[in-house]
């Protein structure tokens, strides 16, 4: 131990990066890990700091490394409550790598971690993702039965955003298992809980999805306001995110009302964003939109290279169903 | 004292003005605005110092508030700065908040606080608000079912069958019964049996064990679990199969569940709330429900009108929608013309308050500003071969081709399959598609 670093109990050498991570200063808590000696950077927690902020810093293959590391210092600590925290990181990373066995494996453990120390809040993000593991492999019950716990656990701890979320992706999956009914229901509940939440970009995600709702129950001219909106909020917020789901929606509503030039304009930005946040799921729901704009211009050869591509995004994820669903659109165009 | 709790509110800047009273009706508080150079009333529970912009000027301020010593004071803030915390923190603030980040964290920081003062209060949570507020209607018919709610609200062990037609709002009702008992503090979770394959329901409601079954990679607690010490309602009761039926029964009897795959049992605390719209009471002569089950959960039966037998609650209805949907979405409140009001009152409303409520959210969206045009209440534009929409306001000719055309592209084209669902002959059903053109 060095003289500068001599801790007691009294001190807390991690605290300045604590206190930025946990504050959403991720490259700040980054920085100040590094200046720590290596005894501190290099404890359970230190290692868990770093990996939660290098995973928000979009370093998912470092992170995901460090929160093992960190995991099986906590284990071997037998700090049950740091390793289910660390489990959550190392699967986070996987997932964002695409390595979706791994990530539920990861996931699961930790479910069943925060199940033995009845910690509700880890239980709900854990069935969270869970859920968007389950809905990337397109095993829809599973998925709504993992988001329907995140749920019955946000609520328990009034944690609005959360419980917003879980709606939307509830009202994502039942849209695409093409119960749009149910899916409406599950995006007003997703606006309602964003809107106590007062996250706008929530919200705005929210009014987008209850939008692509309205485009498959027929009602275009109200899709049309809600998208509209969805885009606004995106923008005020600074939500790219958003902003992409938003004009993707928009672009569908411009295809159905045979606007295929706007459609284009419109969802070109969002694969640009898409790419830029290095979101394959996104990206692939975009081509596959860009596809079928181009298919119904009669624009085959690009509409084939469009859903190869969303093919190919699709299966880095191993969404191998989503990933078929797309050759398949491709090999049905005339060549 | 009433135990209602109070939140005093300094704003420096009117950068979070709206949040304040939001958060006063959510936790059912008293808030007032404070001046920063006057003393705090004494009834106070906490005091929110709203910086905003101002955050020096919040710091500054900090040391001057004269606050007794046991009144919290939290400070909200757009700076994210650690630094601006800890100084905060240094000048006498209990806690800093960073907006909108922090909002549910405040909400549920200032909701502790709350609940203390109505312990101290010896008032139950909630105390003074009508549990059955939120449930709008003047109607006779309505009112029976509120009176009746309300005589067993107390009891919060009480089991109790709601029963009305898609969309009455037996979940609102449901969760007034809960917010109202002495389990208010604890879940209310909503399952929707109807929504869940019966496969899956058991693990569902009881939990389950890693390895159960083949998908079960880890332990996960069933919704029964999740309502602990809370409410538990169990939507469209009647579609749970008679095994589990058996299964629900002895859990309500011995308070027990066992998760599948698991061989130990689990003490639990919940309440069931039962809602169908079905008749149960014919579901049991046809043996699709246990008599047992069905008499165990019919303590008390509370059954909601649909919309058509609340006549006079339709208007009200479609304003107070009105207003809240309004203000979602930054429009001014538009008042109902007379047109509006008579095709409110011509429609036979089958899909209930949800059905108007839809209605209403979408001729405010499409209305021009605080205006609220008829025409609007429903999708003109999609034909209704596209949603099955009946179209509305409507001729009984319109409704007819409306819902021929809604059966023929449910089956794909299959007029047979169409007609034998409205049960009308083929030939019947090609006269309407015939009448209606395009």
């Amino acid at each position: 131990m060095s003289a500068t670093h001599r801790s007691s109990v009294f001190e807390d050498p991690l605290r300045e990066a604590r206190l930025a991570v946990l504050g959403g200063r991720f490259q700040q808590g980054w920085n100040a890990l590094r200046t720590l000696p290596a005894e501190v950077r290099g404890s359970p927690e230190g290692l868990l700091l770093g990996a939660m902020a290098t995973w928000r810093l979009g370093e998912f293959e470092r992170s995901r490394t460090v929160a093992i590391q960190a995991r099986d210092g906590f284990r071997s600590r037998g700090d049950t409550d740091g390793e289910m925290r660390a489990e959550n990181v190392a699967a986070a990373g996987a997932f964002a790598l695409g390595h979706l066995a791994e990530a539920e494996r990861g996931f699961n453990r930790a479910l069943s971690l925060a199940d033995d120390l009845a910690d509700d809040l880890m239980i709900a993000r854990c069935a969270n993702n869970l859920g968007n593991i389950a809905y990337y492999l397109a095993r829809t019950e599973t998925a709504l039965s993992f988001y329907r716990l995140a749920i019955a656990n946000f609520e328990k701890l009034a944690f609005w955003a959360g419980l917003a979320e879980g709606w939307l992706n509830s009202a994502i999956v039942l849209h695409d298992s093409g119960d749009f009914r149910t899916s409406r229901e599950a995006s007003e509940r997703a606006i309602a809980a964003a809107e106590r939440s007062g996250d706008g970009r929530i919200l705005g995600q929210a009014l987008a999805a209850r939008s692509e709702t309205d485009i498959a129950l027929g009602d275009l001219a109200l899709a049309t306001v809600l998208a509209e909106r969805a885009l606004t909020l995106a923008e005020t917020h600074d939500h790219v995110v958003g902003e992409a789901d938003a004009r993707r929606v928009l672009a569908v509503l411009a295809r159905h009302r045979a606007e295929p030039t706007l459609a284009l304009e419109l969802v070109t930005p969002a694969l640009k964003i898409a790419e830029r946040v290095r979101d394959p799921w996104r990206e692939a729901e975009i081509l596959e939109e860009i596809g079928t704009i181009h298919a119904t211009i009669g624009r085959t050869a690009d509409a084939i290279a469009a859903f190869n591509a969303a093919a190919r995004a699709f299966s880095v994820l191993g969404a191998e169903v989503r990933a078929s669903k797309m050759r398949e659109r491709s090999a049905a165009l005339p060549t | 004292m009433s135990g209602r709790p109070v939140i005093a509110v300094i704003e420096l800047s009117d950068s979070f003005h709206r949040v304040w009273d939001d958060l006063g009706q959510e936790l059912d508080a008293t808030v007032l605005r404070a001046d920063p150079k006057e003393p705090l009333p004494a009834d106070t529970t906490v005091l929110i110092l709203a910086g905003g912009g101002e955050e020096d000027r919040a710091l500054d301020t900090l040391p001057t508030l004269q606050r007794p010593a046991d009144v919290p004071v939290y400070v909200v803030g757009a700076n994210p700065s650690h630094r601006f915390a800890v100084e905060a923190v240094r000048r006498g603030g209990t806690d800093y908040f960073v907006f909108p980040e922090d909002l549910d964290l405040l909400r549920r920081t200032v909701a502790a606080r709350g609940d203390a003062a109505r312990e101290r209060a010896g008032a139950p949570r909630g105390d003074g608000a009508d549990p059955f507020g939120t449930i709008q209607g003047k109607s006779t018919a309505l009112h029976a079912v509120l009176d009746a709610a309300r005589r067993v609200v107390r009891h919060g062990g009480v089991t109790v069958l709601i029963r009305g037609e898609t969309g009455t709002g037996k979940e609102l009702l449901a969760r007034a019964l809960h917010e109202g008992s002495p389990r208010a503090g604890g879940p209310f979770v909503a399952v929707n049996c109807a929504a869940i394959p019966h496969e899956l329901m058991e693990s569902e409601l009881f939990g389950h064990e890693r390895g159960a079954f083949t998908d079960a990679h880890a332990a996960k607690p069933g919704l029964f679990e999740e309502a602990h010490r809370g409410t538990l309602l169990l939507d469209e009761i009647g579609n749970l199969s008679l095994h589990l039926q058996g299964k629900l029964l002895r859990a309500l009897d011995d308070r027990r569940i066992r998760r599948v795959g698991s061989t130990q049992s689990r003490e639990v605390d919940t309440r069931i709330l039962a809602a169908t719209h079905v008749d149960l009471a014919g579901a049991v002569q046809d043996g699709r429900f246990r008599e047992d089950l069905y008499y165990r959960l019919n303590v008390v039966t509370l059954t909601l009108p649909p919309l058509r037998d609340r006549e006079e609650d339709i208007e009200l209805l479609a304003e107070h929608f009105a207003q809240r949907l309004a203000a979602r979405y930054g429009l001014p409140t538009p008042p109902l013309g007379q047109e509006t009001r008579i095709a409110l009152r011509q429609h036979a409303w089958p899909g209930n308050v949800r059905e108007l409520r839809h209605a209403v959210e979408r001729a405010i969206l499409l209305s021009d500003p605080g205006t609220f045009d008829p025409r609007h209440l429903t999708p003109a534009t999609a034909p209704p071969t596209q949603n099955g929409a009946i179209p509305f306001p409507a001729t009984l000719d319109e409704i007819q081709v409306a819902a021929a055309r809604a059966a023929v592209a449910k089956h794909d084209g299959n007029k047979t399959a169409a007609a034998r669902q409205l049960g009308i002959s083929r030939a019947r059903l090609q006269r309407f598609l015939g009448r209606g053109g395009g």
